[in-house]
């Protein structure tokens, strides 16, 4: 393939030529326009430090390499930063061949940059190096246009996948976009997030595509993955116009073959997973039988990083099928996974393996023929003659959960006969809970102490499980602290009774803390005012800002329960009570209501939401519903000093 | 960095990291000294104790020629997962400072032993902040480092032969078994010593002109919330090493020695060349006054020199020559002061290098040594600016006033909080020596907040509040608003310190003036509605009149404390609020008044009632920049006064 492309890229010398000297070309400096001499300010973006003018990106995939041009505009002091230039490349495989660059200030004074280039060194290991070109350009000032433009090549034998990336770190004024694709196979585009009916045209040979005023990508709490939410357009290369239903059905097929040569039948895991069940278990005992039994093995997936000469001294052997997992006592998740389908059917239980995308990463795109989407996976059981999915691969994770970034997303599941693509169900807030009991007494100075139960569920118990996994027992219980801390009003101490099992599937983790707040509430001559929606995990603080961008994304549907019961300090009588609160809204809900049985003031507490994404457009309802919900915590109780 | 150029970067650092996973294990053999280590007994650590550092020992050989070899050797035990950092090695090296020789070991607490070698490290300059410097690192990851191993290491490093000085660091954030530290030297040499948060101790002789100091048993140096940086508290030893009798040279056994060698260092640096002349001139015209010179001046090289480090040779302490700074129009904080000292030359104003630390409290004027990581200006005016100024009266060069040209948002007259109280070394024409660098006096930091507000009945808080700031909070504030990267950024800035203390915060507009001129005030006028401030519970209505703004000093623990705890800046704050409440309510009670005075700071807060008008002032003041340790207690119940008069509410009684 490698001769016939060096007589292609032969016959295109001339053409080349042609078009590299055209404004992506690395030899000449374009005459900048009038208007952007002129240009002060970003229009819709006052106050702006920069302005990205242009930026003209070719990248040619016959003589391997790219040439990238940006054109930047200072506006304001802060927008100096940006003559500060850093440019990383590895020599030999990423290589910077050409390099320039030149200041032009307002009145369109040019000046080539003729000072030194520095390689700073990034990295350097054995014989690989990683460095930057780093020069800052002179006399840069507030209206200095910045312009700078270089070719990085790379070796011949690689083909590397082309990512546009649409939006800079800046506001883009006008951007052109080009590809001169490899000619022996079929060049083929995705395009996310960009505007409606817009789509890189054909010229000349290459592909173009230009884009006018586009915002820079800007990060908010409670986002989607910030790939999701870029402009972006991913190029594949495919063989004979192969449609993508096509892709997926052939690599379904090579999946399949490699899964079930893997898995086999093998007499090992007959005896095995006739251990592990009785022949008189239902299926679902069953399951749950061999889902308890693989995940007594050693997941890799825990297995701390290591260096080189440790990983040689481990000598981990290599599973060729899933015997050799179960001999060896250890696999990575996948590998487990397998093992699991493996024993459900010797155990007589129809069960398949499924890959999917984890979606706090990315989503899945059908039409973007890339399996290299799909890292991650799971199994597939048919209960009671409908399809179920388990991980047991995924470490800590209790049977019958799926860990929250494999819910509702794009999943394959590979067939003899090609691939089924289909959607993994999402979960309930059921799957993922937090719950606060609390037994509290107040004194006549407003020091509040006693116990709080609390009990992380599902999604919220797995959570805490792998994050506490490298920790010892010291910095467990400290994190579990500082965890409830966040929560509670400053000054708050707190300490750890005790708390359930750190290395387990069960459901649920519960944990027991003495509490104490010193100053609770505020205090009068004669009152004391108080809230006993004492935790307060910051949603309205997460959407505080006016305007949003982005949709909100939470990892999963999820619930809060709270149960606070409060002795009240002798010598003190309620004035005043809260009225019950409710908010509904198509998402979810919020109820509170207080109580008083003698001297113990009740507060019961509970929110639901019952979704996960949510467009920008509902960002108002959402904000209007946390803060409400904040307002309606904050009411307080009014405790009178006097008689009973 | 652009986006595809970040893509490939991180291609290219998995293909070093995968061909860094191919390297073959080698025979590991650790040497006698770590497993003599390995098989001692330790004491018992209280469980939060990461990691104990069993040996730490420098021995530096001085030979004939001057040229001076250390080896530095470290052995650690592990004791918690959050030891693992122990595991690296980092070395710092560049061209002058080159490394002779890098190993590594560990043994497993089932006495598995591992080696490796310089050739296993990276290299890397991503540790610097600088845009490029010489300066470059080696890490050195050691295998098996996991709770119960003994990680250690042994470098040889050649020393920079510009400074014959060594410091020696003693107590670290872990507890110390065994420090020690050998000098070595050529008949004719001789040494003397400084320390610092340590008592001295006189060394043994353990060879011909060789001595040894030893330590066992050093406490883990504490942390506590608002200390000073560690550089102020951490022991250790400065050794100088010179050939006897020599007066003047490479050693730092005075301030005066290290001024005479900085000065060196810069000779003929400052110095302008016909374009900075003629820029002086340009600047300078039409001003007959030298302090209007003097502000032009100062003001083009803090504004018009973009802040760039290019640091080669000399470990980045020599300043690049004013010409190449002027036509470049960057440099880093030494460039600056050196061009600005090279224009005030040329407008007949004298001027100073002033070297300094930016953590408060690292230089020590009984600790000579080039312990500096920052540079600023004393300017020798004719007149003395007013009171309160940063001005340092010399008793032979007059009235200094010190400048920070890198600081972008501090005008001349005043300096960074952060460079107030400290010591500095002011370079001369004859040495050096060390000046207290004053503190700004209360009322040099200002923020006076004035807000209107009216409680509507469905309990919203609508109105417009006015800040002026001066000094300190003036800087800051322009620092985050010039900062941000657009009028959005700023608006969501804005949100985010109001909602801290008003909750929901609808924003209608903020209007931001003196942004630009660093020496006038800086104004912020908004307008805001909190929807739901004022809490209604039965009949009353709650309304909390501090509305904006938070004083108090957290603390969370009630430990004895070991050290002083840094307030950052001294200032004066008050804020007046004038609350309108709703129609058919009336005042039932107020907040108490609080009046709180202590030697470090006061507050004072009233509430009042005219009419409808709920009425709150408050004055904070902070007098001293530094609470000492005994008076944190104090501290502690000044803050939770403070906290209780922000949480009170006014209660309001339906007609």
């Amino acid at each position: 393939m490698r001769s016939l492309r060096a007589t292609l890229c032969g016959l295109c010398v001339l053409l080349a030529v042609c078009l590299f000297a055209a404004p992506g070309s690395a030899q000449s400096w374009a005459t900048i326009p009038a208007d952007e001499l002129k240009l002060t300010s970003v229009p819709g973006f006052p106050g702006a430090s920069a302005i990205l003018l242009f930026r003209d990106s070719f990248t040619d995939n016959v003589d391997d390499f790219e040439n990238e041009h940006f054109r930047i505009k200072v506006l304001t002091d802060a927008g100096k930063k940006f003559a500060d230039v850093e440019i990383p490349f590895v020599r030999e495989a990423l290589d910077i061949t050409t390099l320039k660059a030149r200041t032009v200030q307002p009145d369109g004074t040019a000046k080539e940059y003729n000072g030194k280039i520095f390689d700073k060194m990034i990295v350097k290991r054995g014989g690989v190096k990683v460095q930057a070109k780093v020069f800052a350009l002179p006399d840069v000032q507030v209206g200095t246009i910045i312009e700078y433009k270089y070719r990085r090549r790379w070796p011949a034998t690689e083909l590397p996948a082309t990512r546009w990336r649409l939006q800079h770190e800046l506001f883009t004024r006008r951007a052109h976009f080009s590809i001169r694709p490899y000619p022996e196979l079929s060049l083929a585009w995705v395009l996310v997030r960009l505007p409606p009916g817009s789509i890189p045209k054909e010229k000349f040979g290459r592909l173009e595509y230009d884009i006018e005023n586009v915002a820079s990508l800007q990060a908010e709490d409670h986002m989607p993955p910030e790939d999701e939410e870029s402009m972006r357009i991913d190029f594949f290369y495919r063989r004979n116009e192969e449609t993508a239903e096509k892709y997926w059905k052939n690599t379904g097929k090579k999946i399949y073959d490699i899964y079930e040569d893997f898995i086999g039948k093998r007499k090992g895991i007959q005896t095995a997973a006739a251990r592990m069940v009785a022949a008189d278990d239902d299926p679902e005992k069953k399951l749950q039988k061999i889902y308890a039994e693989v995940q007594k093995l050693r997941n890799l997936s825990l297995r701390r990083e290591m260096t080189e000469k440790e990983e040689a001294r481990e000598k981990l052997k290599d599973a060729q099928n899933v015997e050799d997992v179960l001999k060896n006592g250890y696999g990575y998740p996948r590998d487990l996974n397998l093992l699991f389908v493996a024993l459900a059917r010797a155990a007589g239980l129809e069960a398949w393996m499924v890959r999917l995308v984890e979606r706090n990463e990315a989503f899945f795109h059908a039409n973007v023929p890339d399996a290299g989407q799909f890292t991650s996976s799971l199994v597939g059981v048919t209960i009671d003659g409908k399809p179920a999915y388990l991980d047991p691969g995924y470490a800590f994770c209790p049977y019958g959960l799926i860990p929250w970034q494999k819910t509702d997303v794009g999943a394959l599941r590979p067939l003899r006969d090609g691939a089924e693509i289909f959607q993994m169900p999402s979960a309930d807030q059921r799957a993922s809970f937090v719950t606060r009991q609390a037994s509290l007494q107040l004194d006549e100075n407003g020091l509040l102490r006693g116990t709080v139960q609390l009990t992380f569920g599902g999604q919220e118990a797995l959570r805490v499980r792998r994050d506490a996994w490298f920790s010892d027992d010291t910095a467990r219980r400290k994190d579990l602290e500082d965890n409830l801390k966040g929560w509670l009003s400053q000054g708050a101490t707190v300490k750890l009774a005790n708390v359930g099992n750190w290395e387990s599937s069960e459901f649920t983790l519960g944990a027991k803390f003495e509490i104490e707040i010193p100053g609770f509430g505020t205090a009068t001559g004669r009152r004391r005012f108080a809230s006993l929606a004492l935790f307060d995990p910051g949603y309205a603080r997460a959407f505080r800002h006016a305007n949003r961008i982005h949709p909100v994304y939470f990892d999963s549907a999820f619930g809060e329960q709270d149960d606070i019961a409060l002795t009240l300090p002798a010598g003190y009588r309620m004035e005043s009570l809260p009225q019950p609160r409710k908010i509904q809204a198509p998402f979810g809900t919020f109820e509170r209501a207080y109580k008083l049985d003698n001297n113990v003031l009740r507060l019961q507490r509970v929110l639901t939401i019952t979704g996960y994404f949510f467009p920008v457009e509902h960002y108002p309802v959402i904000q209007r519903f946390f803060n409400t919900m904040k307002t309606q915590d904050e009411e307080p109780v009014v405790l009178q000093a006097g008689a009973n | 960095m652009t986006p595809p150029s970040v893509l490939r970067f991180l291609r290219a650092l998995a293909l070093v990291c995968s061909l860094a996973a191919c390297v073959p294990a080698a025979s590991a053999a650790a040497p006698d000294w770590v497993r003599a280590l390995a098989r001692a007994s330790l004491p018992a650590y209280p469980a939060e104790t990461r990691a104990v550092v069993l040996l730490k020992e420098e021995t530096v050989v001085v030979r004939e020629n001057g040229d001076v070899q250390t080896v530095h050797r470290r052995a650690v035990k592990i004791l918690r997962p959050q030891g693992e950092s122990e595991g690296a090695v980092v070395v710092f090296f560049d061209n002058d400072t080159k490394l002779n020789s890098l190993k590594a070991w560990s043994i497993t607490s089932q006495g598995q032993e591992y080696e490796v070698k310089e050739k296993d490290a990276i290299e890397t300059a991503l540790l610097q902040d600088s845009l490029y410097e010489d300066t470059r690192s080696k890490v050195l990851r050691i295998p098996a480092a996991v709770p119960g191993s003994i990680v250690a290491y042994e470098y040889e490093q050649k020393d920079r032969a510009a400074m014959y000085q060594h410091l020696w660091w003693l107590d670290e954030d872990l507890p110390v078994v065994s420090a020690r530290y050998t000098l070595q030297m050529p008949p004719g040499w001789e040494y003397s010593t400084v320390w610092r948060n340590q008592a001295g101790q006189a060394p043994a002789q353990t060879g011909p002109n060789q001595w040894t100091w030893q330590f066992q048993s050093l406490p883990a140096r504490e942390h506590e919330a608002g200390m000073p940086n560690w550089r102020a508290v951490a022991s250790r030893m400065a050794v100088n090493f010179y050939p006897a009798g020599q007066p003047r040279g490479k050693a730092q056994r005075s301030w005066d020695e290290v001024g005479v060698w900085y000065a060196g260092l810069t000779a003929g640096r400052a110095e302008a060349n016909p374009e900075i002349r003629a820029k002086v001139q340009e600047l300078t015209a039409g001003k007959s006054e030298t302090l209007d010179k003097v502000k032009a001046l100062a003001a083009f090289v803090q504004a018009g020199i973009r802040y760039v480090a290019v640091e080669i040779g000399v470990g980045g302490y020599q300043p690049h020559p004013a010409s190449s700074t002027f036509a470049a129009r960057y440099g880093d904080c030494k460039d600056k002061v050196t061009l600005l000292r090279a224009m005030l030359s040329e407008a007949g104003v004298p001027s100073y290098y002033v070297l300094v630390h930016s953590a408060r409290g690292a230089v020590s004027p009984q600790f000579p040594s080039m312990g500096f990581d920052h540079m600023i200006a004393a300017v020798a005016l004719p007149q003395r600016l007013p009171d309160g100024f940063a001005v340092y009266e010399h008793p032979k060069l007059g009235s200094l006033t010190l400048f920070d040209p890198t600081d972008r948002s501090t005008p001349f007259g005043w300096l960074p909080d952060n460079e107030q109280a400290g010591h500095a070394l002011l370079v001369t024409p004859s040495g050096g020596e060390t000046i207290q660098v004053p503190v700004a006096p209360p009322n040099m930091n200002r923020l006076l907040r004035e807000g209107r507000f009216e409680v509507q009945q469905d309990g919203t808080l609508a109105g417009s509040v006015k800040e002026l700031r001066w000094g300190q909070p003036a800087t800051d504030q322009r620092q985050l608003w010039n900062e941000a990267a657009d009028a959005a950024e700023r608006r969501k800035r804005l949100e985010s310190t109001l909602s801290s203390t008003v909750g929901t915060v609808l924003l209608e507009s903020a209007v931001a003036e003196g942004l630009t001129a660093t020496d006038g005030v800086f104004q912020l006028s908004y307008k805001l509605a909190a929807p739901a401030y004022a809490k209604r519970t039965g009949p009353l209505l709650l309304i909390r009149p501090r509305v904006i703004g938070s004083k108090a000093t957290t603390l969370n623990d009630q430990k004895p404390r070991k050290y002083p705890l840094d307030l950052g800046s001294t200032g004066f704050q008050t804020d007046v609020y004038e609350i309108t409440i709703p129609s058919g309510y009336v005042v039932d009670e107020l907040p108490p008044n609080v009046d709180a005075v202590y030697p470090f700071a006061e507050y004072h807060s009233k509430s009042t009632v005219e009419g409808k008008v709920l009425r709150y002032q408050r004055e904070y003041q902070v007098k001293q920049v530094e609470v000492p340790a005994e008076q944190v207690p104090d501290l502690r119940k000044f803050s939770s006064r403070i906290l209780a008069d922000e949480a009170n509410s006014a209660v309001l009684k339906r007609q």
